[in-house]
């Protein structure tokens, strides 16, 4: 909990994200991408990204080396190196690839027997957002997996951002809970890189300040989803308010128990919530089904805590209900038959008529 | 630094500036081990020129870090020599709400000195500097020399004490986590 008198939010925006529906394009962290950090300085940031589960993720070991404990205590967290955690943004060598000829002077191609040129990352690259993408664990074919764990700033109920801030430069919104830098304000410290235990805290170097998630702000103030949600092609993330009884969030969230927080055991109140993800079944040596879950639920209780059993069950009890042909509001809404419910920041705001 | 420079310096034990008073509630827990200064010493000279003064600071620093290198992970030297605006302004906690302290900031980073106001612990102002303020800052080596040239500094004429913070960049000291002097230092 924060040291600071933290006056509770008077709503607080969330989302969901069903896991079993995200096919990992990365459309949600390229239109983050594009609308929020393309300078020099935020580059290497991705205030949104999507990676591989299991997997060291990103920045790498991110699930490590952040300032909370598994009992929601402050530990001293770590910074992650841009080099060998987060990896620089990369360059390309289009030039020698594309605009090469004979003699090496531009315009043309490879001269005869000349080595072509692939295109590759320039430098020495050792690690990046998708550095472990698809690597996932198990064997095949008994029992590999993976799936995809899209990430952002989870706008938390008690920020461990805020609460490392020497200068009060992190708040949170008292109409809507989304929490926020005032980089007026911020010296670049970085205790709030340090504590973040999801690690979505970045620091500009160039600017010398910390930068992270804004939840797309002067979108949802026009009652617009953020981008990574409004750009989803999978359809599996909602948006709204948690104590909106008839939006998407409260039921998922709260009637259907079905949508969970990573890593609960951090004990910040995190407000992105996920449907975690069902698995087809583990084989036998035969190759022969053995109706054990492939994605060890060890691995899924580790990432959303011990609420994970009840959520699966539910969500495999509603879609066993629509097998049989009975009605589910629950797999309704997951299916998401019209994106447009999908977002609920106005009752009278539709993103598309 | 010869011996001879140095004896016209006054030599200042630091102490580590404590962690448990700082704002917000990690880094107090943290950083609750760190009691001890990573830089011992510091030695100052107050001269007057004029109106003003020339002040020349010189600490121990090893592996001195002068840029980020784009990296979040990096942080630079600095140091920071302070003046109370008061005769009860606080130095521990960088002053208190009606007894500030103004002073400046280097950072080997930078290519110009900070003017710096605080009313407390996190309530730092910088700015830039008045006209006529030149700095000079190298590293031998072992030591980071500082020469700062101030045309005027009114505060400093009438309290003639000074506070002294020094920040090792390579041991990820900055804000709270420096090494200061364990109170006002007479100068003049």
């Amino acid at each position: 909990m924060s040291t600071y008198a933290l006056k509770p939010s008077e709503r607080q925006i969330a989302m969901v994200l069903d896991l079993n529906k995200c096919l990992g394009c990365h459309t949600c962290s390229v239109a983050c991408k594009k609308m929020w950090n393309t300078d020099e300085g935020t580059d290497y940031s991705y205030w949104n990204n999507v990676e591989t589960a299991p997997g060291k993720g990103y920045p790498k070991n991110w699930e490590d080396v952040g300032g909370r404990t598994d009992k929601g205590a402050v530990k001293k967290g770590e910074i992650p190196d841009i080099d060998n955690d987060y990896g620089r943004a990369w360059k390309f060598n289009h030039k020698q690839t594309f605009f090469r000829s004979a003699d090496g002077n531009g315009n043309g191609v490879a001269g005869k027997g000349e080595a072509k040129q692939w295109l590759k990352p320039e430098g020495d690259p050792k690690w990046g957002p998708n550095w472990d993408e698809d690597h996932g664990d198990g064997t095949y074919p008994q029992d590999n997996h993976y799936f995809y764990l899209p990430r952002l700033c989870n706008h938390c109920t008690h920020p461990a951002c805020l609460d490392a801030c020497p200068r009060k430069s992190i708040s949170k919104r008292e109409q809507d809970g989304i929490v926020l830098v005032d980089q007026d304000r911020c010296h670049g410290y970085r205790f709030c890189v340090e504590a973040c235990p999801y690690k979505k805290v970045y620091f500009d170097p160039l600017r010398d300040v910390a930068t992270k998630c804004i939840f797309c702000l002067p979108r949802v103030e026009e009652k617009v989803a953020p981008a990574c949600a409004r750009q989803c092609p999978g359809r599996l993330r909602f948006v709204g308010y948690l104590d909106d009884e008839n939006g998407p969030i409260y039921k998922l969230v709260h009637k259907w128990k079905v949508a969970i927080p990573l890593h609960p055991e951090f004990d910040l109140g995190p407000n992105v919530f996920y449907v975690p993800p069902m698995s087809p079944e583990k084989l036998d040596v035969s190759g022969s089904p053995t109706n054990e879950d492939r994605i060890p639920i060890a691995y899924l209780e580790k990432l959303f805590g011990p609420s994970v059993h009840d959520a699966l069950a539910i969500v495999k009890t509603e879609r066993e209900k629509t097998k049989r042909g009975e009605s589910s509001e629950l797999m309704d809404i997951l299916i998401a038959y019209d994106w447009n419910d999908n977002f609920s920041l106005d009752s009278n705001v539709r993103e598309v008529i | 630094m010869g011996t001879s420079q140095q004896q016209a310096l006054k030599a200042i034990e630091l102490v580590a500036a404590p962690t448990a008073i700082q704002p917000g509630g990690y880094v107090q827990k943290a950083y609750q081990d760190r009691v001890q200064a990573t830089t011992s010493s510091t030695f100052i000279n107050v001269k007057k020129s004029g109106a003003g003064f020339v002040i020349e600071l010189v600490w121990d620093a090893s592996d001195p870090v002068t840029g980020l290198d784009g990296n979040p992970r990096r942080f630079v030297d600095a140091a920071a020599i302070l003046v109370p605006t008061t005769q009860d302004a606080p130095w521990i906690t960088m002053g208190a709400p009606q007894n500030a302290i103004e002073g400046f900031l280097w950072k080997a980073d930078k290519q110009s000195l900070y003017r710096i106001y605080a009313e407390g612990l996190g309530s730092v102002v910088r700015s830039t500097l008045p006209d006529g303020w030149v700095y000079q800052a190298s590293h031998n080596g072992k030591q980071w020399v500082l020469k700062v040239t101030a045309p005027t500094w009114v505060t400093l004429t009438d309290q003639g004490r000074v506070g002294i913070a020094i920040w090792q960049g390579s041991l990820a000291e900055r804000a709270g986590l420096k090494s200061v002097s364990p109170g006002w230092v007479d100068v003049l």
